[in-house]
């Protein structure tokens, strides 16, 4: 495919070309090339623009005037224009290297990228003559690289700030590959990348299995999965952090890994489960007021109207006989009166939590001191009296509470044995399925229907029993203890089969 | 004034029974006064008096093993086949005010008194019958 030269050159151009084989040869090759070619003639500053050239702009061969002026006040960019001008003038004076990156306007199709680079040819002088170069349509790597640049600088920068690094594990050969916010979550240096095992132990230990789960069933069944865990830092502190893993797939649709992000949320999660703690602890201190407001609107305003009337009576009263009967009902509704302002107290003493400390409390201890307080209805009721600490027989308690605890649920199994059969009690640990420790009081006692007391069972001054030395008090202030704690108590009853309390720690 | 026949007191507390009985016997309201610790038992009795239901009851909220709202519940299966129904007061040292609103809603009550009761409550409470 010849090209004709006559006509596509510039009739004041003169090439030198010695055959036309040469020249046949160059013509090939201009029109091989995707390149646009220009030949800048610098002492006229008459160009030469290849046909390619033209059709680059969006020009039929010719259509516009070519030369260097009109170039450079028509079709290039007017911002990159300084940057021609400077790279032009360091090529000519200085010959480095004409490359430039620069806007041209396209016919149709306004600004668009091109990558421009030339080479000058010098006479004996060192005078530059003319200047040969290319252009090449570069606006879709241009713009696609400005994409680019853009998104991966406002994901660094959205990572920085929101604490948020990525991740990605491949199946197969289970390597992470961490990015390097990662690393400053974790509070490590950044150095190479741990395995899945040593990424799932910078995690607290209840934490890991949770995490490896989520890894495997991941990998072997394609879920999804978001939680919450806490890291271990070098420091020795704790963090929040929020992982979300997803998996994604090979093209044959089987699993190549999963890739995801850990984000710090630490201030956030600590918060919330300070407001949690800080909630409930507002509602139980709100619940023991409102028990408070009952005991005063209730048992002692009972214990007053009861005095006010017997007063009454003996204000009325001739015979000595009825006086001194009265005498005696006063001084029993005083010393009631008396009880209820000590358990009053009691209830107060919960108030204050500032003194309770948890240390090892050994429940066995606990236990031998129970059986030494209670010997004396143990022994009238003939209760036989059982315990196992197998289990295990060490608890992070309050030591106070923990002889609180165990002497209510005792007294409570004696008080309310049901004297009709050979009463028992047995107190025994175990451990959950989930590892939670607990504290079992069973006993063969009168039991309790728990659809009709419900959650009245643990109020203040609820007694479920016609038993002279129910007060009321005892299972109220052994829920508080447990929950301060930190822990649950619940209660497994029939009527006349027994009732079984266990305390989870 | 008329006197009644039968009054029924169901109360746990035993001093305010005492009293009770005391100042009804001392005011001469009525001939019989039959006190109850245990509202179990009284419901058993009612079941037992098809023709001796007394006139008019007084029940206290706080009691042990069935308290008086759970008593109203299981009285209300007696009284619905009788043509003449007991007046019925619910009687507390409790001035909280969820309980006296409580009281005041419910169908079967006639009034919510509060301890101590004197002899003038109880006159007024007579003298309406």
């Amino acid at each position: 495919m010849a090209m004709d030269m006559t006509n596509s050159f510039s009739p004041t151009y003169h090439l030198d070309l010695k055959t036309v084989e040469n020249a046949e040869r160059f013509a090939l090759f201009v029109e091989a090339v995707a390149a646009g070619i220009w030949d800048w003639d610098i002492e006229t500053d008459e160009e030469w623009w290849s046909d390619r050239f033209y059709q680059t702009l969006g020009y039929a061969p010719g259509e516009i005037k070519a030369n260097y002026r009109n170039w450079l006040s028509n079709i290039l960019h007017p911002e990159d224009r300084p940057l021609v001008e400077d790279a032009v003038r360091q090529h000519l004076q200085n010959q480095v290297p004409y490359r430039v990156e620069v806007r041209q306007k396209h016919k149709t199709l306004g600004y668009r990228w091109f990558e421009t680079q030339g080479q000058a040819k010098f006479d004996s002088d060192g005078k530059p003559t003319r200047m040969v170069g290319s252009i090449i349509d570069v606006h879709s790597r241009k713009t696609g690289q400005m994409l680019q640049e853009k998104y991966e600088f406002l994901l660094e920068e959205m990572s920085a700030m929101g604490n948020i690094g990525a991740w990605e594990y491949h199946a197969g050969d289970l390597s992470p590959r961490w990015s390097p916010q990662i690393y400053a979550i974790h509070g490590l240096v950044e150095a190479e990348q741990p395995d899945l095992t040593t990424a799932v132990n910078y995690y607290i230990p209840e934490h890991r299995p949770i995490i490896q789960e989520a890894v495997e069933r991941g990998l072997n069944e394609g879920t999804d999965y978001d939680v919450d865990l806490q890291l271990m830092m070098p420091d020795g502190k704790t963090k929040w952090v929020r992982i979300i893993g997803k998996p994604f797939y090979h093209t044959t649709g089987a699993i190549a890994g999963i890739r995801g992000v850990i984000m710090d949320v630490n201030t956030p999660k600590t918060m919330e489960l300070e407001r949690l703690r800080t909630i409930n602890l507002l509602s139980s201190q709100n619940n023991r007021l409102q028990n408070f407001a009952h005991i005063v609107s209730h048992n002692l305003r009972s214990h007053a109207s009861n005095l006010q009337m017997l007063i009454s009576f003996i204000d009325q009263e001739k015979d000595p006989g009825q006086v001194q009967l009265l005498t005696k009902m006063l001084r029993t509704t005083s010393s009631a009166l008396t009880e209820t302002l000590d358990n009053l107290g009691e209830v107060i003493k919960m108030q204050n939590l500032t003194n309770v400390k948890k240390t090892q409390v050994n429940l066995k201890d606990v236990f031998d001191k129970t059986l030494i307080i209670l010997q004396g209805s143990i022994e009238a009721t003939g209760i036989k009296i059982a315990s196992d600490f197998a289990a295990f027989s060490t608890i992070d308690f309050d030591p106070v509470y923990a002889e609180s605890v165990v002497l209510n649920l005792v007294s409570n199994a004696v008080k309310y044995h049901d004297p009709s059969k050979t009463s028992w009690v047995n107190l025994y640990t175990h451990i959950s399925d989930e590892g939670r420790l607990g504290l079992s009081v069973q006993d063969n006692g009168l039991g309790m229907d728990l659809d009709n007391i419900g959650d009245r069972l643990f109020g203040m001054y609820k007694t479920f029993h016609n038993n002279a030395d129910a007060r009321g008090l005892g299972l109220f202030l052994t829920k508080n203890q447990v929950e301060s704690m930190g822990g649950i108590i619940e209660v497994q009853s029939r009527p006349s089969y027994g009732t079984t309390f266990t305390v989870w720690f | 004034m008329r006197k009644l026949a039968k009054v029924c007191l169901i109360d746990d507390d035993q001093i305010y029974l005492f009293a009770m009985r005391r100042i009804i016997q001392h005011l001469e309201l009525c001939d019989t006064v039959e006190d109850f610790s245990n509202p179990e038992t009284a419901l058993a009795a009612f079941r037992n008096w098809p023709d001796g239901m007394p006139d008019l009851i007084m029940v206290d909220i706080n009691m042990p093993v069935m308290d008086g709202w759970q008593f109203l519940s299981m009285y209300q299966t007696i009284v619905s086949k009788l043509s003449t129904k007991p007046a019925l007061y619910m009687v507390s040292s409790s001035i909280d005010e969820a309980d006296v609103e409580r009281a005041n809603l419910h169908p079967l009550l006639d009034g919510y008194l509060v301890k101590p009761i004197t002899a003038e409550k109880l006159l007024a409470i007579f003298g309406q019958d």
